[in-house]
C-alpha cells in the first residue's frame, strides 16, 4: 500500500517535471514576445503618430506582436504547450493588482462600477437574446452571443455553451464576434479616449465597460495609463462577479424558448450552476486588497507587486495573441461581422455617454 | 493532493492562480 502511495507520487512528479519541460520553449517564446513589445513601446513615443494618436503601449503590442508572429510565420507544436498558461497568468495578475487597493478606495470606485456593470451588462444580454430570436437564430447562439458581448468575452461563452447545449459552430461564431471586436477596440478605444481627454478614472470606466473581453479590457486600459488600467481591472472584477448571474439568466431564457419550440428544455440546477461559475480567484483578490488595508505592505512592497503584476499582464497578453488565428474569425462571416459590430458599438457609444455624463 | 485533484479544471485553476498571486505578495516583500 505505502508502495504503491510512493510510486504514485513518484509518477505525478515525473508528469510534472515533463510538463514544465515540455512548457519551456513556449514560455521562452511568450518571454521574447514580451521583451520586445516592453523594449520596441518607447521607442514607438519619438513618433508624432504614436505619441499623439496612436499611443500603442507595450501591453498592446505584445498582443499586435503575438498575433503578427502567429499569423505570419505561424507558432511550431513544439511552442504550443507553453502558450497554454495565458488565463493563469492574466488572472494572477488580476489577484495582485489587489495590492494597488485599499477596502475604501474599492468600495469608492467598486460602487459605482457594480452600478454601472449591472445596468449594461442585463440590458446587452436582454437585448441581443431579443435580436437573436427576432433574427431567428437559434436559442444556443442567441445565448452564446448574448453571454459574449454582455459579461466577458470568451469565458462567458464557453461557461455558458453546455448550460443551453450549444454547438461547436455556435461557440466558434460567438467567440470569433466577440474576438474580432475586442481587437479593433484595442487600438480605437485609447484613440477615442485621448479624443474625448478622458481622465483615467472614466477611461477605465469606459474600457471596462464597453470592451468585451477581460484581455482587451486590461490591455487597453493600462495602454491609456496605469490608473486607467487598474480602474478598469475593477471593472472587469465586477463583471466576471456577475457571471454567474447572467449565464443563470440566459440558461432560462434559452431553455423556455426551446420550450416554446416544442423541443425538450434543458434542466437547470440555479444553485449548483452559481456554485460552479462563482469565480473564487476573486476571494484571491479580495485578500489581498484586505492585507493591503491592513498596512501588511509597505510602500516599497506594493511597488514590486505592482511590477510584478504588469509582467504578468504583459507575458498574459503576449500568449493571447500567439493564440489568436485570424482564420479563426471567419466563422462570425459578415452577418456576425456586421450584427456584433452593431450591438458592440452602440454598447461602446453609450458606455461613453454615461462616463461623460456621471464622471 | 487529492483534495485538489477531485475539484474541476477551473476551481484548479483558481486554486493555482490564488495561490500564485499569494506567491507574488511574500517575494515582493523580500525583494522591496
Amino acid at each position: 500500500m505505502t508502495q504503491n502511495v510512493i510510486s504514485h507520487q513518484l509518477d505525478s512528479q515525473q508528469d510534472f517535471a515533463q510538463a514544465i519541460l515540455k512548457s519551456l520553449p513556449g514560455l521562452l517564446l511568450i518571454t521574447a514576445v514580451a521583451l520586445t513589445a516592453y523594449f520596441v513601446a518607447p521607442k514607438l513615443e519619438a513618433f508624432p503618430l504614436f505619441k499623439t494618436y496612436l499611443s500603442l503601449k507595450d501591453f498592446i503590442l505584445a498582443i499586435i506582436f503575438g498575433i503578427a508572429i502567429r499569423n505570419t510565420v505561424g507558432v511550431a507544436d513544439m511552442f504550443q504547450p507553453g502558450l497554454r498558461y495565458s488565463t493563469i497568468l492574466t488572472k494572477t495578475g488580476i489577484v495582485v493588482m489587489g495590492s494597488s487597493y485599499s477596502l475604501a478606495g474599492l468600495v469608492s470606485v467598486g460602487a459605482q462600477a457594480l452600478v454601472f456593470i449591472a445596468v449594461f451588462l442585463f440590458a446587452t444580454a436582454l437585448t441581443m437574446m431579443w435580436l437573436c430570436r427576432r433574427l431567428g437564430m437559434s436559442p444556443a447562439l442567441g445565448a452564446c452571443l448574448a453571454a459574449g458581448m454582455s459579461v466577458c468575452g470568451v469565458s462567458a461563452t464557453i461557461a455558458i455553451a453546455p448550460a443551453v447545449k450549444a454547438r461547436n459552430e455556435d461557440m466558434a461564431y460567438s467567440i470569433a464576434v466577440v474576438l474580432m471586436f475586442g481587437l479593433l477596440a484595442l487600438i480605437a478605444f485609447p484613440l477615442v479616449g485621448r479624443l474625448f481627454d478622458l481622465s483615467a478614472d472614466q477611461f477605465g470606466a469606459f474600457a471596462g465597460v464597453g470592451i468585451i473581453n477581460s484581455a482587451q479590457v486590461l490591455a487597453a486600459g493600462f495602454g491609456y495609463s496605469p490608473e486607467a488600467g487598474v480602474v478598469a481591472g475593477i471593472y472587469n472584477i465586477g463583471r466576471v462577479l456577475f457571471l454567474p448571474f447572467v449565464v443563470l439568466m440566459l440558461a432560462i431564457m434559452a431553455a423556455s424558448q426551446e420550450h416554446d419550440h416544442g423541443k425538450e428544455a434543458v434542466k437547470i440546477n440555479k444553485w449548483q450552476m452559481i456554485c460552479d461559475k462563482f469565480p473564487l480567484f476573486v476571494l484571491g483578490f479580495l485578500a489581498i486588497v484586505c492585507m493591503n488595508t491592513m498596512g501588511m505592505l509597505s510602500k516599497a512592497e506594493v511597488k514590486a507587486a505592482k511590477a510584478f503584476m504588469e509582467w504578468a499582464f504583459l507575458l498574459g497578453f503576449a500568449s493571447i495573441g500567439l493564440t489568436t488565428r485570424l482564420a479563426d474569425l471567419r466563422a462570425a462571416g459578415l452577418r456576425g461581422f456586421i450584427f456584433g459590430f452593431g450591438v458592440a458599438g452602440i454598447k461602446a457609444v453609450l458606455a461613453l455617454g454615461a462616463v461623460l455624463v456621471f464622471m | 493532493m487529492s483534495f485538489f485533484r477531485s475539484l474541476s479544471k477551473s476551481r484548479r485553476q483558481d486554486v493555482i492562480v490564488a495561490a500564485l498571486g499569494f506567491a507574488v505578495i511574500v517575494l515582493s516583500k523580500f525583494i522591496a
